[in-house]
């Protein structure tokens, strides 16, 4: 520090003055209250917003990251995808943390995500963050290669209401309506919202169907202080693929209750989610129901420490109950966890993020997840970053207790006093943690309209927890009986990089262009997991507005991946590399009709029929049971009132 | 002569020396007790502690805030916050708070509002509006983009103003500085103009280049927040300067001096106009002749 004099003499205010003192102010504001800017966050974040999605015309939230570098896209049924970071592709993945305002919506069971029994609808959604790499240092389990966290609309961002109603190809209906407001202390909101759709392979035949509805309401009584309390709940019959094992139709209903409380750096949070739903045409599970509930309660505290330091300290119980008629008996699991994270600003150029989460889990040995960033921006434009953590993905409920049998049809020459197989699959309580270590090294610069994004990462993720071998334990004809469970089994290594690029064409245009990179190997055994990820992926997009016109054409290219072709087997068959291009335009009307939009959608414009992943060869040989990708034009009408 | 004449020429030699410093330092007849802390020494707060120390009437001493907060004795009573890192840092719980030029954040970061002022950086909603409705007399429309909620406070407080000017606002949020392309393109309707708010997320040097190049596309006023981004091609700008600010800063200080709480959020009285007449002519804009006899700086 030092002492002013009296007597020094202004100079005159300057332009280049002026950037300068916003950008300090900036960025200490930045750093202490604003989330932090993207290109400064700890790890690679894209944000698709509400005017992204709206403009894409995506009516899926897989369909809105289809442009976002690093992240696979694999839509399996009509109206199901999953969605994966840097590899790791497969069917119900569970290596992904997904969130809704922070709040997990994975299934307990399978630790999957059924899209469609999230209860908000697509125009609720205020953005949605992708978090790539591995987040348990923060989020805990299963956020292995990432976290998709989607963040929904305030009141006070509505301030009124908007419907909206979509119509089109293969029996394509959707109807929303939402409306919010602020009112001094008070703000509310609520949405309800109908989705049906008829399948790409059978159109007679129904793909999905739900009706969802959600409601929150805020209490601000101070600036510092805010109560917020919600709640949704979704009934939806939605047709999913389980890989080899089958489809079936996820039918039943799915809902949540939240409540938060906030006092300047002090968060109180507790939820409820709860699952009751019939796995209905699931012959390996019998047609079970999964009926499960998620208690949970967190606290969390934010503080400043000397040198610059901002830190977060918090802690959550959770409990998890699951009663189906695949487990012997009731499941109860009790979780916890501790997380401390700091961020340091060393110096106007340099900081540095460091977090460490402490999970427990009734089976496994206690995880500890650490991550730790150093960003140096040695210009307002430029940001480097590197980072290295560890995160974690325990056994699911399934893999620790279940207990079913399953009878298979069976077409072996070898074999031909026998027709079927009857496989009894049994939970293991002794399964370890899969734990995954990373390092990436990013960049993000910014030169006048252009804007560009560099990442290499490299991975190892260990103790796989995999289908074990089967071992027979009767051959009594016609039907073989087998015995599996789960094992800790191989590892797998990966490298890669997102390289892409956002442009600004004037003042009534925009574009982007990516491209991926990721090189995944088994290690050691047999090349599975590995060959399910594109070596290679494109993606390019044109965004233009002018007077109410908008029109947006994204365009993506996918390299060919390799599936299973069943149970029981290694032996693999190609998805063929494909193209899509998706479009949207639409209109918004002025004057009297201010508020009312029009818009036409192309998925698959160019009706480039294909797969993302191996569909059915025979009855012997499943494959992963995916559905061919057609094209789809709707209609949109919206109203904003 | 004087046998210590060496010792006598000593004293007359070291008297103004001397006095000199005393008139340099801080009055040792008075105690401290108000301090001004700067977050840096970037030019916009030198010029809010010249106002500060003009409008006091005497020394007040200054420290620009490194890392370590300084520790003041007991005397201090009033400090005087200039930026976002001074007003974010940690003082004695005794002293009362002036925040000045901290434009991302808003009163309610304060500990005590009682015993705090605020001087904001933009004018009063009805003056600026007013002020902008005499360079513009057919504004109709405006359309204003904020990211930090302080700023957001200030557009609703802005609605009001507005409404009784016949003047209808857009306001939209910018989630983060690059979006403002998206949402410059996502207007409801087409403005016309718009005003740049002292948003320290939103100004930047990319988002001014897009601003401008958007109001130039579509013949749209662009009004910006300080006289500085008019020579840097804004249109005009109904700004405060720094060195008011600090006069504001020191009328307030004088009043938590008196035990008295201000009346939040201050807005410095005196206000400046500046226009561009080549920026005008871009746009095919013509300022009425009273409003550039009147302005107080014209760029050609």
């Amino acid at each position: 520090m030092s002492l002013l004099s009296t007597g020094f003499v202004p100079s005159a205010q300057s332009s280049d003055d002026v950037f300068q003192f916003f950008a300090e102010e900036a960025q200490v504001t930045s750093a202490s209250r604003i989330p932090m800017a993207r290109k400064e966050a700890p790890a690679t974040v894209y944000v698709v917003t509400s005017q992204d999605i709206k403009d894409s015309g995506a009516q899926t939230i897989w369909d809105a990251l289809r442009g976002v570098p690093g992240v696979d896209v694999m839509q399996t049924r009509t109206n199901q995808g999953e969605l994966s970071i840097r590899g790791l592709n497969k069917p119900l993945n569970n290596r992904t943390l997904i969130l809704v305002n922070g709040r997990t919506e994975l299934n307990t069971f399978f630790d999957f995500v059924t899209w469609e029994s999230i209860p908000f609808t697509m125009q609720e959604i205020d953005r949605i963050e992708v978090v790539e790499g591995p987040a348990s240092a923060v989020y805990g389990a299963n956020a292995v290669n990432g976290v998709i966290n989607i963040i929904t609309k305030t009141p006070e961002q509505f301030q009124g209401g908007q419907a909206s109603f979509v119509a089109g190809d293969y029996n394509t209906h959707i109807a929303d309506y939402d409306y919010g407001r602020k009112l001094d202390k008070w703000a509310y909101r609520f949405g309800i919202g109908y989705r049906a759709m008829d399948r790409f392979e059978n159109s007679d035949n129904l793909a999905s169907r739900s009706g969802k509805f959600n409601v929150s309401t805020e209490y601000a009584p101070d600036a510092d202080s805010k109560l917020s309390v919600s709640g949704g709940l979704t009934r939806l019959n939605t047709e999913v693929t389980s890989g080899s094992a089958g489809t079936f139709f996820n039918k039943g209903s799915e809902g949540f209750f939240e409540t938060v409380y906030r006092n300047r750096g002090t968060k109180y949070r507790a939820y409820w989610n709860r699952y009751r739903t019939k796995l209905k045409n699931f012959t390996a599970l019998n047609e079970g129901n999964l009926n499960s509930d998620i208690y949970y309660g967190e606290v969390e505290q934010s503080f400043s420490l000397p040198f610059g330091n901002e830190a977060l300290i918090g802690g959550d119980v959770q409990r998890n109950s699951s009663r189906s008629t695949v487990l012997s008996k009731a499941q109860i699991q009790q979780l916890w966890a501790l997380y401390l994270e700091d961020k340091w600003e060393i110096s106007d150029r340099w900081s540095m993020l460091a977090s460490g989460r402490l999970d427990g889990h009734p089976y496994t040995a206690r995880t500890f997840s650490p991550r730790a960033s150093l960003i140096f921006s040695p210009a307002q434009e430029h940001v480097f970053r590197l980072s290295a953590g560890t995160a974690f993905r325990n056994p699911t409920l399934l893999e620790n207790n279940i207990n079913t049998v399953l009878e298979t049809p069976l077409n072996d020459p070898l074999l031909p006093f026998f027709t079927s197989v009857r496989t009894t699959t049994l939970g293991n309580r002794n399964l370890v943690s899969e734990r995954i270590k990373t390092a990436e090294l990013a960049h993000t610069g910014q030169f006048g309209r252009l804007t560009t994004r560099l990442a290499g990462f490299y991975y190892k993720l260990r103790k796989i927890i995999m289908s074990g071998p089967s071992e027979t334990t009767g051959l009594v004809p016609p039907t073989m009986t087998m015995l599996t469970s789960y094992i800790n089994s191989g590892s797998i290594e990966a490298w890669g990089g997102e390289f892409g690029l956002n442009m600004r064409l004037g003042s009534w245009a925009s574009s982007y262009a990516n491209y991926s990179y990721q090189r995944i190997k088994d290690l050691p055994g047999p090349r599975i997991t590995s060959r399910q990820s594109p070596l290679n992926k494109v993606n390019a997009g044109l965004r233009a507005k002018h007077g109410g016109w908008t029109g947006d054409l994204q365009a993506g290219w996918v390299d060919r991946t390799y599936w299973i072709i069943g149970l029981n087997t290694t032996d693999m068959l190609p998805v063929k590399a494909y193209y899509l291009v998706n479009a949207h335009v639409g209109y918004g009307f002025k004057g009297r009709l201010t508020g009312l939009e029009a818009g036409i959608s192309a998925f698959n414009l160019l009706n480039n029929s294909h797969y993302e992943v191996l569909p059915r060869i025979s009855a012997a040989q499943p494959g992963q049971l995916g559905e061919i990708m057609h094209s789809r034009w709707t209609g949109t009408v919206s109203y904003r009132f | 002569m004087y046998k210590n004449a060496g010792v006598f020429h000593a004293f007359f030699f070291v008297l103004p020396i001397l006095s000199g410093l005393c008139l340099t330092c801080p009055e040792t007849g008075r105690a401290q007790d108000i301090v001004a802390v700067l977050s840096s020494e970037a030019e916009p707060y030198r010029q809010a502690l010249e106002g500060l120390r003009e409008s006091m009437g005497r020394p007040v001493p200054a420290v620009v805030l490194a890392k370590d907060v300084p520790d003041f004795d007991a005397a201090v009573k009033i400090l005087v916050l200039f930026g976002a890192r001074a007003s974010l840092a940690k003082y004695p719980p005794r002293t009362a708070r002036v925040y000045c030029m901290a434009p991302g954040i808003s009163w309610s970061d304060a500990n005590d509002r009682k015993t705090a002022a605020f001087v904001q950086m933009a004018p009063r909603p009805q003056v600026l509006l007013s002020k902008l409705k005499e360079i513009h007399p057919g504004l109709r429309k405006l359309a204003v983009f904020w990211t930090s909620w302080s700023i957001e406070r200030y557009c609703e407080s802005m609605r009001e103003a507005a409404a009784g000017l016949g003047i209808k606002l857009l306001v939209s949020q910018v989630k983060a500085a690059e979006n403002l392309p998206e949402e410059l393109r996502g207007l409801p309707e087409i403005p016309d103009a718009i005003w740049l708010p002292p948003d320290p997320a939103l100004v930047t040097p990319s988002n001014f280049v897009t601003l401008k190049e958007f109001s130039t596309a579509n013949n749209i006023a662009f009004y910006a927040p300080t006289d500085g981004l008019v020579e840097k091609g804004a249109l005009a700008s109904v700004s405060i300067a720094f060195r008011e600010m600090g006069r504001a800063a020191a009328k307030a200080a004088a009043l938590l001096l008196e035990g008295k709480s201000p009346d939040n959020p201050i807005y410095p009285e005196k206000i400046g106009i500046t226009l561009n007449m080549s920026a005008a002519k871009d746009i095919g804009f013509v300022f009425r002749k009273e409003m550039v006899s009147s302005a107080d700086k014209v760029l050609p």
